[in-house]
């Protein structure tokens, strides 16, 4: 069984609630003349989760390491925890973890060896435990105490993504940046890793994850962004992101079939034609209404609709629309 | 916005950081058998072979001069300046340079603490070496204290040449490439200086050649004066340039 902060310890968060613990306006990052992040607004509240998502090179990691203080901003003004995070780096990193998406280790320590390298590094733990006792428990909720001798280039890629974050959470951290925490885990450290990163955030920690996992998102973000192409195209939380969304019914029917009359029912199909029949796709706003109507339809028209689907608005669907350059 | 208020304000000092990660590295290399013997016995075998060949030319203070210089840039190009670049190159390929960035500790903290043992491992070395050569009858300094300058400030350079070497090494593997033109520039440089050709003073204004300036005045074959001033900001130049074009363009992660 596994131990979270939360079980263990009474919160000793300074954070207070209903406060701004990043915001990013008018953010624009560049590389040389590549412009990676074109002018984005962001705003995180103290205690949140908050999910940015999009697809490879939407200028996701650029976002987090410029929030993080790894590069400053090439325009625009970014505040975390009220100070800049690449100027005031050391006010702010004691009170912030990072995951990154990619950072290594001395493969030639151990495990062990490694934990206690970075509690030397860092303040002290801010309920007051030893190195050992924070190396303990952390090695213990992600399962890593077997592994405490190990050196860690004989660790697995999972283990080691483990470890990268027993590092950014030793510290039980005002504000977590977690770059794609989960890639290439197991269904099981997955589950570790989110009961641990759900316990500090219920304990008042913020929380920024960037993912590829959509349902991840949907699961633990209170409030969501999708980037694209260096711009955030949506945000909200999940509810006010699919409200946006329609909802889809989708069939195929024989292609000598006539599926024009569906456009008299008031609905806006597509149609892709095949070699053999026609795809209909029926994005909705009211999914039970017209899915009656298409099924009154094909029933008067005595039609048989093959591979019949209906399906909520989801982010995923979402997500691929913004993917494809359609605004939201 | 909540205010700049940390929730706990005890941490530990950058003497203490630079300390923790220069044991971490200095751990690292014990482990390393292949990087043990290059930057320790490898440095040491080569004094030895220098004293022997040598050996007749050591009653002459200029003698004991040039064995102590040859030494002394063998023993740091190979043990600090080889080391520290294949150190910084392999640690930022590993991305644990990305790592150490990504904490609380300072950049000028994360470089001192991975090139601190370097040097000290090779301070060591040196001590060892100059040990040797006083038993075996090698001509001691006149002036030690600027023989010690002269010392402390080729180390250093060859930790910041190291730097800044890292920037365009790739891989450890690269390391063995990328250093040998500035290892060829200072040995070079060290024996432009005895030629009479008449570029003496643009042969002292190299790093090579400030450091045979230093010792041929420790060893009291050159008198103590402006020049040796003039020598010791010439290496401290050196020392500093790399360093400033090292700490700008600087690269944590690898491309």
């Amino acid at each position: 069984m596994t131990t979270t902060p939360s079980s263990q310890s009474t919160s000793t968060r300074a954070v207070e609630p209903d406060t701004i613990a990043v915001a990013a306006s008018g953010l624009r990052c560049s590389y040389g003349s590549y412009e990676a992040v074109h002018g984005i607004d962001l705003s995180i509240r103290n205690g949140e989760f908050f999910a940015l998502l999009g697809t490879n090179g939407a200028g996701k990691t650029t976002t987090m390491e410029t929030l993080e203080g790894h590069r400053p901003a090439s325009s625009g003004t970014v505040s975390v925890l009220g100070g800049d995070p690449y100027r005031d780096k050391a006010s702010i990193r004691p009170r912030i973890g990072i995951m990154l998406q990619e950072a290594g280790f001395a493969d030639d320590l151990t495990v062990e060896e490694t934990c206690r390298l970075w509690l030397r590094l860092s303040s002290a733990d801010p309920r007051g435990r030893d190195a050992a006792e924070v190396i303990t428990h952390g090695l213990d909720v992600l399962d890593l105490a077997g592994k405490a001798s190990t050196r860690v280039k004989m660790l697995s890629g999972g283990q080691r993504r483990r470890l990268d974050l027993l590092l950014a959470t030793a510290a039980e951290p005002d504000l977590l940046f977690l770059d794609e925490p989960t890639t290439g885990l197991d269904p099981e450290s997955r589950e570790r890793t989110w009961d641990l990163v759900s316990a500090l955030n219920d304990d008042g920690t913020t929380v920024v994850l960037t993912t590829h996992y959509l349902e991840e998102a949907e699961m633990y973000a209170d409030r969501l962004a999708i980037m694209h192409d260096g711009a955030i195209a949506v945000e909200g939380t999940l509810a006010d992101v699919l409200a946006r969304e329609p909802a889809v019914i989708a069939f195929e029917v024989d292609a000598a079939v006539d599926v024009l009359p569906l456009s008299a029912l008031g609905l806006e199909p597509d149609f892709t034609p095949t070699p053999s029949t026609t795809r209909v796709t029926l994005p909705t706003g009211d999914l039970q209404g017209d899915l009656w109507k298409v099924l009154s339809w094909a029933d008067s028209h005595r039609l048989h609709l093959d591979r019949l689907s209906a399906s909520e608005a989801s982010l995923a669907a979402v997500f691929r629309r913004v993917s494809l350059g359609a605004s939201a | 916005m909540t205010a700049l208020t940390p929730a706990s304000t005890r941490g530990p000092s950058a003497a203490q950081r630079v300390l923790a990660i220069a044991l971490m590295e200095l751990r690292i290399i014990v482990r390393n058998k292949t990087v043990l013997t290059g930057a320790v016995i490898m440095p040491v075998g080569m004094a030895v072979y220098l004293y022997f060949i040598g050996a007749d030319q050591l009653a002459e203070p200029s003698g004991a001069a040039v064995l102590g210089g040859l030494t002394l840039m063998l023993v740091a190009l190979l043990g600090v300046y080889l080391t520290a670049t294949t150190t910084l190159a392999t640690r930022r390929q590993e991305l644990f340079l990305k790592r150490l960035r990504s904490g609380e500790s300072s950049d000028t903290v994360i470089w001192l603490g991975m090139l601190t043992p370097i040097v000290v491992l090779v301070a060591a070395q040196l001590a060892v070496i100059t040990a040797g050569f006083g038993i075996a009858g090698v001509e001691a300094p006149a002036q030690p204290l600027v023989v010690l300058g002269a010392v402390l400030g080729f180390l250093a350079l060859c930790a910041t040449a190291g730097m800044l070497t890292s920037i365009y090494t790739p891989s450890a593997a690269a390391a063995q490439i990328t250093t040998l033109p500035f290892i060829a520039a200072v040995v070079g440089s060290f024996f432009w200086t005895a030629f009479d050709d008449g570029f003496e003073f643009a042969s002292r204004l190299t790093p090579g050649g400030a450091l045979q300036n230093l010792l041929m005045t420790g060893w009291g074959v050159e008198p103590l004066g402006a020049s040796t001033a003039g020598a010791a900001v010439v290496l401290l130049a050196w020392t500093v340039l790399p360093y400033q074009v090292a700490a700008r363009r600087f690269r944590w992660e690898k491309r």
